[in-house]
């Protein structure tokens, strides 16, 4: 078996992390689609992913929960029971709603919880939430026992591994003896020095009003913080085990080949297991192709076929150069991956590779790669 | 283009690997040029090791919190959230050393590192301070500010961060400090985002929402750059040639000509669909420190 498809066959969870723009979310649906149609229960937690890609899973909708795609879309990906494939769109608000009712057991309780305006405001703000939400929807998911096998795509943003900091310092505020300052005093406390600061400088900045709402706002959170941030202790831990891995997905230019290298170096100062590098949108399976010759004019051609012609040749050769360039790229990634990962090569698919079929030459294009990969060994 | 560098405070942005950097430093050159005190930034980012891809591109390792020279008229700074509150406390405070002994509590600290927003606060804050420089004669210290944005979410997160919360902090500080950072952001005479692309579907697509999302936090688009423009162009007739060659598909140079194709269909769609100047750069293979100087050629010439 090749490299890849251990990852697609054997193991529960799959992260695909990589600077934004490099098509990691691409390379997830692939990987999750290709598991699913080998017969595996798998769910796909992506971020921000394109309209068709969305299309494609069948969640342009922000669902509250995953859906499973319809039988017709199925059919048409070549999924068979008891594979199957659901789809997430890792939205912070939703995220965050589902996590409320589910650590707040009272509806009416939860209800009030979430109709607070603080928490409103914070939910639908676009960013940093994404980097809190998505190692609690992995923990939950994991839990459940639904899926065989979990794939998640990351937030985009340039350390892209902050996703699995940002909860858990989160909770360590709430954790602390700092934020105890925060909560509103309990009658007849002895009211310290560093308290009277505390109460001056943030009801200067905020104002009485609002510092009074904060106060009210991190009391009523604070244990939902602090699950949030437990969850995603035990799920970091779980990330260190055999069975999950990390893909590192970079596309072939200098900068982000410099940025999956450091994000190799990271994921191994923090104990976490590499699959391997996927250099998306490369040249190098194009190798075997000739160029582009005078064979191709009929016998008597006309003017626009030959400098048509003269045109593919220059840029054959620009293509040719880029190849070389990508392959070097991919020899530098393989000598980082070392002989216990991988690191393989996607070729630039253009603007169908989030159709079902685009996603499908994606995850054969993985296969073939991690197949010659396996051969070289 | 010519006017773009009368703002203020030209928000660079696009997603990671467009050439969104490089433009900076191309941008505040051509500023530079124009005759304006530039100021080039960019955002911290927490945790990231020593490596500032926009400081290198001027020849020098990093920025800090301070501006420093790096070419004639151009300096450079590190927006910090931390920096940012610093100034904050110390302006509202004026006692300087209640400031100091709210810093030094690291509350502050602690909750600028555990929430989402706070960040952005301290970061909004920062370039408030650095909008607000004068210079002995009353003249802004820095009359106009470029910032490279990391990643296109997170400069909606800054430019929605005043919507947001003076709805939440109606009065006090914190408010005021919104609403003059919004007089200037918010004004297309003196604030604008400029969106860097590349011709290629996704990244359109995703420039087109990221256009939406910031008129809706009323953000003005003043430019779009159009990055890696293919040069090579072929006419209807020879495109109809090439799809007619018999196993074209299979032949080296194919690749290249469907991007070539995809760019052609991109730009159209970008022109259709924005009604915002948009200055193409083409694809050049020269060294990254002559691309900026080329860039910074190129982007003086386009007239809007």
């Amino acid at each position: 078996m090749s490299p890849i498809e251990e990852v697609i066959d054997q193991k529960k969870i799959a992260v695909c992390c990589g600077a934004g723009g490099v098509g990691k979310t691409t390379v997830a649906a692939s990987l999750a689609l290709e598991a699913a149609r080998r017969g595996r229960r798998v769910l796909v937690l992506t971020i921000d992913p394109s309209r068709r890609l969305a299309e494609t899973l069948g969640v342009s909708q922000n669902t509250p929960d995953p859906v499973e795609l319809s039988p017709a879309l199925q059919e048409l990906a070549g999924i068979k029971p008891p594979g199957s494939l659901a789809a997430w769109i890792l939205n912070p608000e939703r995220v965050s709603d589902r996590t409320v009712k589910r650590l707040v057991p009272d509806p009416k309780k939860a209800r009030k919880l979430m109709d607070q305006p603080i928490y409103r405001s914070l939910v639908s703000m676009t960013v940093g939430m994404q980097e809190y939400t998505a190692m609690e929807a992995l923990h939950q998911f994991v839990e459940q026992g639904r899926f065989d096998f979990i794939v998640l795509d990351t937030p985009p943003s340039r350390n892209a591994l902050n996703f699995l900091e940002a909860p858990v310092r989160l909770g360590r505020f709430f954790d602390s003896r700092v934020f105890s300052l925060f909560l509103p005093r309990k009658d007849g406390a002895v009211i310290g020095t560093t308290r009277k600061v505390i109460d001056k400088v943030f009801g200067g900045i905020f104002g009485v009003e609002f510092y009074h709402d904060l106060q009210d706002f991190f009391r009523n959170f604070a244990e939902v913080f602090l699950q949030l941030s437990e969850n995603a202790k035990a799920i970091r831990q779980r990330l260190e085990c055999e069975d999950c891995c990390f893909l590192l997905v970079a596309s072939p230019t200098a900068e982000r080949v410099e940025d999956a290298v450091y994000l190799k170096h990271r994921i191994d100062a923090l104990n976490l297991n590499l699959g391997g590098f996927i250099l998306n949108r490369s040249l190098i399976p194009l190798a075997d192709r000739s160029l582009p010759g005078p064979d191709l004019l009929p016998s008597t051609p006309t003017d626009a076929q030959r400098s048509a012609l003269a045109k593919l040749q220059e840029l054959a050769t620009i293509e040719r150069t880029r190849l070389e360039e990508h392959r070097q790229i991919l020899e530098q990634l393989a000598e980082e991956a070392g002989d216990s990962s991988m690191a393989l090569a996607v070729p630039e698919l253009g603007d169908t590779v989030d159709d079902i079929q685009g996603l499908g030459l994606v995850a054969q294009s993985l296969i073939e790669a991690s197949e010659s990969v396996a051969q070289r060994r | 283009m010519h006017d773009l560098f009368d703002r203020r405070v030209i928000l660079v942005t696009g997603k990671g690997g467009v050439g969104r950097t490089t433009l900076t430093a191309a941008l505040a050159r051509a500023g530079a040029a124009s005759g304006k005190r530039v100021l080039v930034s960019e955002v911290e980012e927490l945790s990231r090791q020593g490596h500032c891809p926009l400081a290198e591109l001027f020849g020098v390792r990093s920025l800090g919190t301070e501006p420093i020279q790096l070419a004639e008229n151009i300096q450079g700074v590190e927006l910090q959230a931390e920096t940012g509150a610093a100034r904050f406390l110390t302006k509202l405070f004026k006692v300087e050393a209640l400031s100091r002994l709210a810093l030094r509590t690291n509350v502050l600290l602690r909750i600028m590192q555990a929430g989402p927003s706070l960040h952005e606060m301290g970061v909004f804050y920062h370039l408030l301070h650095l909008l607000e420089g004068r210079l002995e004669n009353g003249e802004h210290q820095h009359e106009l500010i470029l910032i490279d944005m990391p990643a296109t979410g997170h400069t909606l997160a800054l430019t929605e961060l005043p919507q947001i919360l003076t709805r939440l902090v109606s009065r006090g500080p914190v408010a005021e400090a919104l609403r003059q950072g919004q007089a200037i952001l918010n004004n297309p005479d003196t604030g604008t985002a400029c969106v860097v692309t590349i011709p290629e579907p996704l990244p359109v697509s995703e420039s087109l929402e990221l256009i939406d999302g910031l008129k809706k936090t009323d953000m003005a688009v003043g430019a779009i750059i159009v990055n890696r423009f293919p040069t090579l162009e072929f006419s209807p007739e020879e495109a109809a040639a090439v799809l007619a060659f018999d196993g074209i598909k299979e032949r080296l140079g194919f690749s290249e000509f469907s991007r070539n194709q995809r760019a052609q269909a991109s730009l159209a769609r970008l022109q259709a669909n924005t009604g915002v100047p948009i200055a193409i750069v083409p694809e050049s293979h020269t060294d990254p420190e002559n691309l900026v100087e080329l860039l910074a050629d190129h982007l003086s010439e386009v007239q809007p």
